[in-house]
């Protein structure tokens, strides 16, 4: 700080013990000052000028007074006629602020929805692998830290070095202790350049490797057995219904166990069972002496199989030769992959969301945890199917009444499904009425796929207002535009943190303009619309009443510690050990391949395909080789997480668009060869959707037949269109994840402009 | 580089006129020199971004027309003292004004180091916290030492006509005067050649070669003058010493062609870095001033030799030719030193990171790297314009013309 | 005697440009300039490889001025205002006495590591980022790494050394067997740059 003014951000310095780990900073925190005083910031409450088309960008300053009358009417008008559900409030991951985060779990937004039961539409980005990881399995994966102990390390759907730098010294440190590191990736990223083998697969097929690998493992007996039988599902035996034989189905009486803690009820002790060959009978699967791998059985009268052969029996047809033609990579690449991920273990699979980006991607966890299963790659230290940085997951132990006021439900679904309720003006049969959109912590318009359809429906809806910290896509799509402040300016904490050390937000200088953060906003509003009592205390009560537990108190970790410190270690995380994922929070206490359970993120009456059960591959939807849809848009589409760009933010910050002035597509040199593309040519990159003019990067760093979009630039920063033009918002209806990558295209040199 | 030429062709035929068109002549440079120097106020003020160079390629025409300017500051001189030091027998009464052109190309070229520097207000310092090891201080030191020995050596002539100075102190200073010539275009050949970073600059032959390369210029700038001044009817020339000129020219080009052939064999033979070089000056971006130079010259050399082709005009285009050779010369040096860059791995660009610098480095070094933006060659040609007002005014205001029986 | 001196880990390094930006920000550094840069040593373009998909290659190298303990620029600058500060070994340059003559550009092997202010130094910001006590870039004057002198005054490391994401960047005394420069390199091979033009650079390339 000098002169009031914020000049420099540093990485903090932490206890010693964690310093090595978990010191931490990268390009894009060194520009924050920048950001904080970026001139593209929304200085006043804006509102669209009269007369004018939604997105035509002529704007008039208004007063916070008559924003939040607008607001206000507009949401009252809707609730009278139609109810609050008819209020939808749109969010992403901009923040998980416990004051003024995203949805149910902050002050502001929880407390609103709470009392009103307005509707949450939550971002269809990244569910593919959260739907499987925090929902269906709760298998967390191994800590990054935990990296420097694995013998082989396999960069599979994730960037380690530009989109998560803060992982990619630990790979450093494993290689210089002589691991192997193996890059699978279309794109020739920064841990590829560093990778001892790098295989360029085709996107959207890694699944079918995946299952080409565990059969190549069980053809060439490279199974662990006895971590297959004693730490997977694999010998658990499954009924006609795909639900697991227990003791009951044997005419064993469940028995009472201990009540638990969150529902006051006592648990039920019904024992999964599995086929013991030493006794030749069943027995309970955490008891018996050699439970069989494979086989059928009859279970009084109904007959049952273990998952292992249920799963085997699925995966036959994807042999090496076959995923060698869908992946196009080599059958012999395809065999070393998997000799070394099951012999030169522990494997540690670095992976994030680049494996679900396409409507098949959800499958691909299932897949990665069996292979991790047949090889022992799981639950241990250095093996992991799931490596990222997980320890956030352990969040800081804090008190979530306040953010709860009323017990109105609110509907929660995918925004993804915006254009789909737009015209039908229903969900899962029910009228679904949206008439205010609320857009929070999030640029939808952005960063989701299938923008044009996305923009089509906002257009439907009839009171748009959106709080940002810059004129976003979305906030230019809107009828109101209201300031927030940017991270030094309010204070704030939040729970989740990959590091052992929750990030308190400090309030380091007043808001500039006429900022104000989304629960001052709600406040006021909440005042407009009658809910006087919405929000009885400030912003430091409220802290208060959140992180001073008894029990935080007495590990001095309460507000005023974090407050008076700078950094307040998360006493929950065990001292000096990594965090090791070993199966203790999944139902069954092992590593899940097998869904005994399959649910639906969003339920509107749709059916759960068998396949979702069990390891499964099919084509994505549209990005496929055999999709005659290729004739005409020959090339796969595929983006990244930009090393200058948090998403959409810092779309404008000076010094990264002085790195990097312009979004850029990659494409293949032999690729543009082709279409006589030069390095630095302007190029329109189309499809049956829409389009885009950006300057080509010929660049060999692509796989040939693949093109990569820029992400988080600014439809003012292209040429004309916008690159999540050329996305589609076709989901798969199970997980609801967006298919940013699901789309083929083609490209052309642009003999528009100069 | 044509607008150079062009003004010191305009030469003659403005002298033609005689004393009002000399008149006109001298007008025409004011106002062209003081256009310069406005230019050069709009340079310094708004910054040399106005310019065309840039951090990859950070010396440009400027420095270009430097090197040649000292280099045609040598002809003169050298041929007017190199008899009397010597003592043997000149060039026939083209003496004075050969030292004339000598001052003004001098002060040229020093003009041109003062339009070059961003900070023209710090050059006291030059003086103060002069560092004898940089070859630019040493060029500094030795210009002004030229420059003052000119006038001086033009001084003592005059003077030696009037009886004032003996032939000997005359001698004495016309060996000080040729000394330092020669250490001149040394001096300035080590401003580049002993800077290891650029390979092309880097090599010991650089000092001779411009030395020959000066004399080349500068004797074709006194062969030009010389039939100009003797069509004017300035001075009278014998032809017999014209075509002594013309054939002391034609050894010279003989000369610099012939370090030119070693050089670009030395680079050459290894098959290494230095090919890029060669290929870069026979076929790449400079092959144009490559192969201008080469033709020139060869066409020059054969206007000298063939003894049917030595006519007056012929041989005014044979100086003329020379010149603008070397002119080619001084664009390949400082142009191809910046043209192959050390380390070519491409990072973030910028506006000040290299001329052509919205593609890649590939892409800016696929043409020439560099070519003058029209405020430097505004200021160029201001330079240009006040160095022959000089020279013009000198034969306006001087007693130049050769005393009777000089030879 | 004390020599300051930097390793760059090129097995390690990933070309994030927080360096970059940790300078830029740090030394209020004008737009358009950078004193110290990631290149990518590969295809024609930033993070482009070379070859053919998939076997391509590529390594980054960050640079800036290499300190060398024979500098090219020094004994060119006909002002001094480029000269070796025998106390910590670092190439310093003196914007008041900097003539604009750019022999020091020239005379650098090192391309692009010395960057000249063609035009008045603008900002993004309308105030000075970073520390207080830099010298203030001026126009027409050549500028460069100082590997903040002005923070190791202060007993602080480079901006660039406060903390690179891939922890691919040693500081300390070169002179100094002890420090974490010295350790870095020790026992590592390493490389200099254009070793064949005898600058003898203080940056070392852990290769």
């Amino acid at each position: 700080m000098r002169e009031g003014k914020v000049v420099r951000v540093a990485a903090a310095r932490m206890e010693e013990r964690d310093d090595a780990n978990y010191r931490r900073i990268c390009v894009k925190g060194y520009a924050q000052p920048q950001r904080l005083y970026d001139p593209d910031r929304v200085k006043y409450p804006m509102r669209r000028v009269e007369g004018t088309e939604r997105g035509a960008g002529q704007w008039e300053r208004v007063s916070w007074d008559e924003a939040l009358d607008e607001v206000a009417a507009k949401m009252r008008a809707a609730v009278d006629e139609y109810g609050w559900p008819s209020v939808a409030l749109w969010n992403s991951y901009a923040s998980c602020g416990v004051l003024n985060g995203s949805g149910a779990g902050s002050v502001a937004y929880g407390r609103f929805l709470s009392r009103t039961g307005a509707t949450i539409l939550g971002p269809g980005a990244d569910w593919a692998q959260m739907f499987f990881a925090y929902a269906l399995t709760l298998f967390m994966g191994n800590d990054i830290a935990d990296t420097p102990n694995a013998n082989t390390i396999l960069v599979w759907g994730s960037n380690p070095t530009d989109a998560y730098p803060a992982d990619w010294q630990f790979v450093c440190r494993a290689r210089e202790k002589g691991a192997k590191l193996i890059t699978i990736d279309p794109q020739f990223t920064s841990a590829a350049m560093h990778s001892d083998r790098y295989f360029a697969i085709r996107p959207g097929t890694d699944g079918a490797l995946m299952l080409a690998m565990a059969n190549y493992i069980i053809d060439n007996d490279l199974v662990n057995e006895e971590f297959m039988k004693a730490r997977t599902v694999s010998p658990l035996l499954v009924k006609g219904d795909g639900t697991y034989l227990r003791a009951s189905d044997l005419g064993i009486t469940p028995q009472e166990g201990p009540v638990n803690p969150l529902t006051g009820q006592p648990t039920v002790i019904d024992p999964l069972q599995v086929w013991d060959a030493a006794a030749g009978a069943f027995a309970d699967a955490a008891t018996a002496a050699d439970p069989a791998l494979m086989g059928d059985y009859d279970a009084m009268g109904q007959p049952v199989q273990t998952v292992y052969q249920l799963v085997r029996g699925k995966i036959g047809e994807f042999t090496v030769d076959k995923a060698a033609d869908i992946c196009d990579l080599l059958p012999d690449d395809i065999e070393w992959l998997a000799r070394t991920y099951a012999t030169e273990g522990p494997v540690y699979i670095h992976t994030n969301q680049g494996l679900g980006h396409h409507a098949n991607s959800h499958h691909n966890y299932k897949n990665l945890m069996f292979i991790a299963a047949l090889t022992g790659n799981a639950g241990v230290p250095g093996g992991t199917p799931l490596g990222h940085a997980a320890l956030g997951f352990g969040s800081f132990p804090t008190n979530p009444l306040p953010f709860v006021a009323g017990t109105e439900k609110s509907l929660d679904i995918c925004g993804m499904y915006l254009p789909d309720i737009m015209e039908t003006g229903k969900w899962a049969g029910k009228d679904l009425p949206i008439r205010v959109l609320w857009v929070n912590n999030g640029n939808p318009l952005c960063n989701e796929s299938g923008r044009l359809e996305l923009i089509e429906a906002v257009k439907k809806v009839d009171f748009v207002v959106t709080a940002d910290i810059t004129m976003t896509d979305t906030a230019c799509y809107s009828d109101l535009v209201l300031p927030i402040p940017h991270v030094f300016e309010s204070e704030d904490f939040m729970t989740m943190s990959f590091t052992p050390y929750p990030p308190f937000q400090r309030k380091i200088v007043d808001p500039l303009y006429e900022c104000r953060t989304d629960l001052e906003i709600l406040r006021d509003l909440s005042r407009r619309l009658g809910m006087d009592d919405l929000y009885t205390k400030t912003d430091e009560e409220y802290l208060r009443e959140i992180m001073d537990t008894p029990a935080n108190l007495a590990h001095d970790a309460g507000y005023d510690a974090f407050k008076d410190n700078r950094l307040v270690r998360n006493y929950t995380i065990n001292d000096d050990e990594v965090f090791i994922d070993k199966f203790a929070l999944t139902k069954t206490q092992r590593l899940e391949y097998y869904l005994e359970r399959p649910f639906v993120r969003n339920n509107f009456g749709q059916e759960v395909a068998e396949y979702e059960r069990y390891p499964y591959y099919t084509r994505a939807n549209e990005s496929y080789w055999e999709n005659p849809l290729r004739e005409k848009y020959p090339l796969f589409g595929l983006g990244q997480h930009e090393r200058y760009h948090v998403h959409s933010q810092l779309a404008t910050t000076p010094v990264m668009r002085e790195i990097e002035p312009e979004p850029l597509l990659r494409m293949n040199a032999r690729d543009a060869a082709e279409r006589g593309i030069a390095q630095g040519d302007y190029v329109r990159a189309f499809n049956d959707r829409g389009s885009v003019v950006l300057k080509a990067k010929v660049t060999e760093g692509i796989k040939q037949g693949v093109v990569s979009i820029p992400h988080g630039w600014n439809a003012s920063q292209y040429v004309e269109g916008h690159a999540q033009d050329l996305t589609n918002r076709y989901m798969n209806d199970f997980c609801s994840n967006s298919c940013f990558y699901d789309f083929l295209c083609e490209v052309e040199k642009w003999e528009g402009g100069e | 580089m044509t607008d150079n030429a062009a003004a010191v062709a305009a030469k003659p035929p403005a002298a033609k006129g005689g004393s009002r068109g000399l008149n006109v002549a001298i007008g025409a440079c004011a106002v062209l020199a003081v256009l310069g120097i406005v230019l050069w106020v709009v340079q310094l003020s708004g910054g040399m971004i106005q310019t065309a160079m840039r951090n990859l390629d950070s010396w440009g025409l400027y420095i270009t027309l430097f090197m040649f300017f000292v280099g045609l500051s040598a002809g003169g001189l050298i041929i007017s003292s190199v008899p009397k030091a010597f003592g043997i027998r000149g060039f026939g009464g083209i003496s004075k004004v050969a030292v004339m052109s000598s001052i003004a190309a001098t002060v040229a070229a020093i003009a041109f180091v003062v339009v070059d520097l961003g900070q023209p207000v710090r050059m006291w310092e030059l003086f103060a916290y002069s560092n004898l090891g940089s070859p630019l201080m040493w060029d500094i030191i030795v210009l002004m030492t030229y420059l003052i020995l000119s006038c001086v050596y033009l001084w003592a002539q005059v003077r030696n006509e009037r009886g004032k100075v003996s032939h000997t102190a005359l001698r004495v200073i016309s060996v000080v005067a040729l000394v330092c010539a020669v250490l001149v275009h040394s001096v300035t050949a080590w401003i580049f050649g002993l800077q290891q970073s650029h390979e092309m600059w880097h090599t010991a032959l650089l000092g001779p070669w411009f030395v020959s390369s000066a004399l080349v210029c500068g004797t074709g700038l006194v062969l030009v003058i010389a039939i100009a001044l003797s069509k004017a009817g300035y001075l009278s020339v014998e032809r017999a010493n014209l075509v002594k000129l013309a054939k002391l020219l034609g050894a010279f080009l003989m000369v610099d062609l012939y370090f030119f052939g070693c050089d670009l064999l030395t680079e050459a033979f290894p098959a290494a870095g230095g090919v890029a070089i060669v290929e870069m000056l026979t076929s790449g971006p400079l092959a144009p001033f490559f192969w201008g130079e080469i033709v020139l010259s060869v066409a020059a050399a054969v206007i000298c030799f063939v003894p049917s082709l030595r006519t007056n005009p012929l041989m005014a285009l044979a100086g003329v030719a020379a010149i603008l050779a070397i002119l080619c010369k001084r664009v390949q040096l400082l142009v191809g030193g910046f043209q192959v860059p050390n380390i070519e791995w491409p990072a973030i660009m910028t506006p000040s990171t290299i001329t052509n610098w919205q593609g890649n480095l590939e892409q800016a070094y696929a043409g020439l790297v560099y070519w003058p933006t029209p405020l430097e060659f505004g200021v160029a040609l201001g330079v240009i314009a006040l160095a022959v007002g000089i020279f013009l005014l000198g034969i306006k205001m001087l007693p130049l013309k050769p005393a009777p029986g000089e030879d | 005697m004390t020599r300051y001196g930097m390793a760059i880990d090129v097995r390690r390094c990933m070309g994030c440009n927080a360096c970059t930006v940790a300078c830029k920000v740090a030394n209020d550094v004008p737009e358009g300039v950078f004193w110290t840069r990631v290149l990518t040593r590969g295809g024609d373009a930033p993070d482009a490889p070379a070859g053919e998909n998939p076997a391509v290659s590529m390594s980054y190298y960050t640079l800036g001025c290499q300190h060398c303990e024979n500098p090219a620029c020094v004994k060119v600058c006909p002002v001094g205002a480029t000269y070796r500060d025998e106390a910590t070994g670092i190439v310093r340059q003196d914007y008041d006495k900097c003539i604009g003559c750019r022999m020091c550009m020239s005379a650098c092997p090192y391309t692009g590591v010395r960057s000249f202010n063609w035009e008045e130094p603008g900002y993004a910001m309308d105030f000075a980022l970073g520390d207080a006590d830099i010298a203030p870039h001026q126009k027409h004057v050549v500028e460069k790494c100082t590997f903040c002198y002005q923070r190791i005054a202060r007993g602080e490391t480079p901006a660039c050394m406060d903390l690179c994401p891939a922890r691919a960047r040693f500081w300390g005394d070169l002179d100094d067997p002890e420090s974490e420069v010295s350790q870095a390199i020790k026992g590592r091979e390493y490389q200099h740059l254009l070793p064949e033009q005898g600058t003898s650079p203080s940056v070392y390339y852990l290769v």
